[in-house]
């Protein structure tokens, strides 16, 4: 089962969304990136993960407000990278400004999931990815 | 004499003689008979000659009176066309200013925006002042008014007016120049229509249309009946066809017709009127309009479809030849009781005043004829020149040359030394101004013509230099070049004397007064020439008064367009940041207490999870107040959209909206269909929502509430109104109504963030409307709003008036 990147510089936040999925039966890792430099550095094996594998993930959870570089600008360079441009995104935010909706979408964003991270809207988000029985363990 | 004495006795004894027989006196017969063929061959030739004398008399007089009539018309037409370029120049200064076309297309687009039909009425207003408009308006290419001036109502339009648009529209270098009554005030006005630049309306292609208003009894008409001369039946008029009628555009002096009042069919071969519109160019008799015998002299003024008659009666125009007829007669029947000898006598007499009588009419005809060709000089100077020094020059020059005096010259007070200067002189004996001295003030070198014409304001005239006393000071130089007499005319500028044209001639009495009345008329042109110099320097300066307020407005515009967008900005991440980093510790205390009912209920007692509810509810509700800040700064920063909103059918979704979330409420809602309005279709969602939940939330306590809404007309404008029997409140405190975070019933009664209302006051200001309430406390409110109008300027909260619907 191939890990989740949750690209979020908030410790509540963080601890919010592993809480959420935890308790829906989500089996997957859950890698934490505390910035959009340090997303990167793990999508590429780069800086403070030098040496380490590129990270394929199974869905990018992105914040877009973070600290060095936003969550739009990681986005731009995800859909860049010829050989990680088909991750899966799904970008996690606290603004229903429409022009970050759209923003995020024209950049290619998967799906879109308003904070707090309410489980049946973060099912609907995955389902839209079509990851569903890929990252969700439903309980028998 | 000695024979006739004899005769004589003879004649007497022979009648003591004879008394009763008739004996036929051969040489008294012979005589009688030679008597009576003397005096029929006489009367045959004083008949003969008198017939002449009319004929040569009748001719002559006719002559002078056409070249009169005709000299009259050419001044007319002249004056006529001079003006109307006059008004094109006028309008041209607004078609060339380019500065208001943003405006005029943002007033186009139909979006309500006071500040753009302010900024044209800022151009405009100046123009009207200073050119003596009644009025200017412009129009979009659908002939709406978008500004205007003066302020108020725009000016009444008719149908000719919007004709003359349309057609100044398709042929934008056209200027119409129409007459019209002004219909409630019965007065005429003179509407002038230009095209301006292209923009705006249905059809942005089409250019806009200026019109401006003037009185015309001010203006043409004025210019068209003012005659040179006393004559109680001259009279000139400006006529135009329409259909196979000819309108009478000036109205009649003698007939008392107002402007445009009288239609004579075009038919009647010998109406002046309809031969002047079928271009016949020259002098005719014909019968007037009021059936009256006629001299007319006819022009087309070029550039319109109007012609110009002058005209004098027949009747007038004879009459100096009845009179004349008349002595004629009355010597005739004197001299028929006079001896053949007398008769002879007086005959030749007659025949030598023939003479001179020919002579000085032929003289005095010349005369006339080059004193009407200097005033037709001095008109075309007037009417060319736009240097005041340099048509003065030009004035004396003519007077000079066509005048044939030996000085004239233009003599200007000079304040501080009382002395009479001269601005512009011309003659042989224009040094004589060198030596000469002249004052304004009553003293012995003030009393000559040319002083004393500027303090009293009367023309002076000295007959003769040598002779009057009043000529003393001057009296060696003025001998000494030659000048024998003089004449001084005051120049006046709107009433008050500001110089003194003052002509000198060789000969003593060299101003009669006929030719007294032409110089005063030449004078009285240079005055109006003067006049219209200092208008046009006026007008200058007002030019360019608009021309530094273009560039100050420019300016301005740019500066507070610059700091709009700074603000615009700073609010935009202002917003951007709260929506973030504001919701984010809301959302971890929100969650955290949530986590901790899930997670550890059985560490937490009832009592604390009841305060964790509350930290929940509590951090929700900041949650939502958030969310209604953000919409309030969204509406007041959105793009606005202007579309036809369909309003009764969005009050009844958002009724059936309303239902839904609380299926078991009882309320009755009337909508009024068909209610339409101009706006933004999202912003009018918000401001109804909150309105129409505002009403379902205050009637919560009725058990069958009623919600009302519609809409109606008051003071010319569109009033929307959405009416509920709830709660109501204190109508003292309406006015902060409006105002973010104002509530005026506690959270506890009735859960909001006291935004919704300071959210639809800022709608429906976008919409350049006006939003109020009313209510009592316990009687249920009225909301009220007007949308993209500005004629209720002013109060929003304004009281109940009488019409309203009070919900009971």
């Amino acid at each position: 089962m191939k890990p989740i990147l949750l690209v979020e510089d908030s410790q509540d936040d963080e601890l919010l969304v592993i809480r959420t999925l935890k308790k829906n039966h989500i089996a997957n890792e859950i890698l934490v990136a505390r910035d959009g430099a340090e997303a990167l550095d793990y999508l590429f094996g780069q800086g403070t993960r030098l040496g380490h594998a590129p990270l394929d993930p199974q869905v990018v959870l992105l914040d877009l407000k973070l600290p060095k570089l936003s969550g739009l600008d990681v986005l731009r360079e995800i859909r860049k990278d010829p050989r990680i441009r088909l991750v899966p995104v799904v970008v996690l935010t606290s603004s229903d400004e429409d022009g970050d909706v759209e923003e995020s979408y024209r950049l290619g964003a998967n799906s879109y999931v308003k904070k707090p991270v309410a489980f049946p809207e973060f099912s609907e988000a995955i389902r839209n990815v079509g990851l569903y029985w890929m990252v969700i363990n439903r309980p028998a | 004499m000695a024979r006739s004495c004899v005769d004589d006795r003879e004649a007497d004894a022979r009648r003591a003689a004879t008394r009763p027989r008739r004996l036929p006196g051969h040489a008294s017969t012979h005589l009688r008979n030679l008597l009576l063929t003397i005096f029929l061959l006489f009367l045959a030739c004083l008949l003969a000659g008198t017939a002449a004398y009319y004929r040569i008399q009748s001719d002559q007089l006719l002559d002078d009176q056409r070249v009169a009539l005709e000299e009259v018309a050419d001044l007319k037409v002249r004056q006529i066309e001079q003006w109307m370029a006059e008004r094109r120049a006028d309008a041209e200064v607004l078609r060339e200013n380019g500065a208001i076309l943003p405006s005029l297309q943002q007033l186009a687009s139909g979006e309500p925006n006071l500040r753009a039909r302010e900024d044209v009425q800022a151009w405009l207003a100046p123009m009207q002042r200073s050119y003596g408009y009644l009025g200017i308006v412009v129009l979009s290419s659908d002939n709406r008014a978008l500004a205007w001036v003066p302020e108020g109502v725009p000016m009444n339009l008719g149908p000719e007016d919007l004709q003359d648009a349309r057609e100044v529209r398709g042929n934008p270098d056209l200027v119409r120049i129409g007459l019209h009554v002004q219909e409630p005030a019965e007065s005429v006005v003179i509407d002038i229509a230009i095209a301006l630049r292209a923009g705006g309306g249905t059809r942005p292609e089409d250019p806009f249309v200026a019109v401006f208003r003037m009185d015309a009894d001010k203006a043409l008409i004025h210019y068209v009946q003012d005659w040179p001369a006393q004559s109680p039946s001259a009279e000139a008029l400006l006529v135009q066809q329409d259909g196979d009628e000819v309108v009478y555009l000036t109205g009649t002096r003698l007939g008392r017709h107002r402007p445009l009042a009288l239609r004579v069919p075009i038919g009647s071969p010998s109406l002046p009127a309809a031969r002047a519109l079928r271009g016949d160019h020259g002098v005719f008799e014909g019968i007037d309009y009021r059936g009256v015998e006629v001299l007319f002299a006819t022009r087309k003024v070029s550039g319109t479809g109007w012609a110009l008659v002058a005209k004098k009666d027949s009747l007038e125009v004879q009459a100096p030849l009845r009179f004349r007829m008349a002595w004629a007669l009355f010597a005739l029947v004197l001299t028929s009781l006079a001896a053949a000898l007398g008769l002879r006598l007086v005959w030749r007499g007659a025949e030598a005043e023939l003479v001179r009588e020919r002579l000085a009419t032929a003289a005095d005809r010349a005369e006339l004829s080059k004193l009407y060709q200097t005033l037709g000089d001095v008109n075309a100077a007037v009417i060319r020149t736009r240097d005041r020094r340099v048509l003065l020059d030009r004035v004396c020059e003519i007077a000079v040359q066509m005048g044939g005096f030996r000085l004239a010259w233009v003599g200007w007070p000079d304040a501080e030394t009382n002395r009479i200067v001269s601005l512009a002189r011309h003659g042989e004996a224009a040094g004589f101004l060198d030596d000469a001295r002249m004052s304004n003030l009553d003293q012995p070198e003030g009393r000559g013509p040319t002083g004393t014409a500027l303090r009293e304001g009367r023309i002076v005239v000295c007959e003769d230099v040598q002779s009057d006393p009043r000529m003393q000071p001057w009296r060696v130089q003025m001998m000494a070049y030659g000048l024998g007499s003089a004449a001084a005319f005051p120049l006046t500028v709107r009433g008050a004397v500001v110089g003194v044209f003052s002509l000198y001639a060789v000969e003593t009495s060299a101003f009669a007064p006929r030719r007294l009345d032409l110089l005063e008329r030449l004078a009285a042109d240079v005055s109006y020439a003067l006049e219209f110099l200092e208008e046009a320097d006026l007008r200058e300066e007002a030019e360019e008064a608009i021309r530094r307020l273009n560039v100050e407005l420019e300016e301005r515009v740019r500066r507070r367009t610059a700091q709009v967008d700074a603000v615009n900005r700073e609010l935009e991440s202002f917003a951007y940041s709260v929506s973030h980093d504001l919701r984010a510790p809301l959302r971890a205390m929100d969650g955290f207490a949530q986590a901790l009912i899930e997670d550890c209920s059985d560490q937490v007692p009832p009592q604390g999870q009841v305060y964790l509810q509350r930290i929940q509810a509590a951090s929700q509700r900041m949650g939502h107040l958030i969310d209604d800040l953000l919409r309030l700064s969204r509406v007041t920063r959105a793009e606005m959209r202007n579309e036809r909103v369909d309003l009764s059918a969005l009050v009844n979704r958002i009724v059936a909206e309303l239902r839904a979330v609380e299926p078991d409420r009882q309320v009755l809602v009337t909508v009024q269909p068909g209610l339409e309005a101009v706006g933004d279709a999202n912003l009018l969602w918000i401001a109804l929502d909150n309105l129409l939940g505002n009403a379902w939330k205050f009637t919560q306590r009725r058990l069958v509430a009623h919600i009302d809404v519609g809409a109606r007309v008051r003071g010319g404008v569109h009033e929307f109104y959405v009416t509920d029997d709830g709660e109501g409140f204190d109508p003292n405190l309406a006015g902060q109504l409006f105002a973010p975070f104002q509530r005026l019933h506690s959270a506890s009664e009735f859960p909001g963030t006291g935004i919704g209302l300071a959210t639809v006051q800022r709608v429906v200001a976008r919409h350049g409307g006006h939003v109020g309430a009313v209510a009592m406390p316990g009687e249920g409110a009225t909301f009220w709003f007007t949308l993209g109008e500005t004629a209720t300027e002013g109060d929003a909260h304004e009281t109940d008036p009488a019409g309203r619907r009070q919900p009971g």
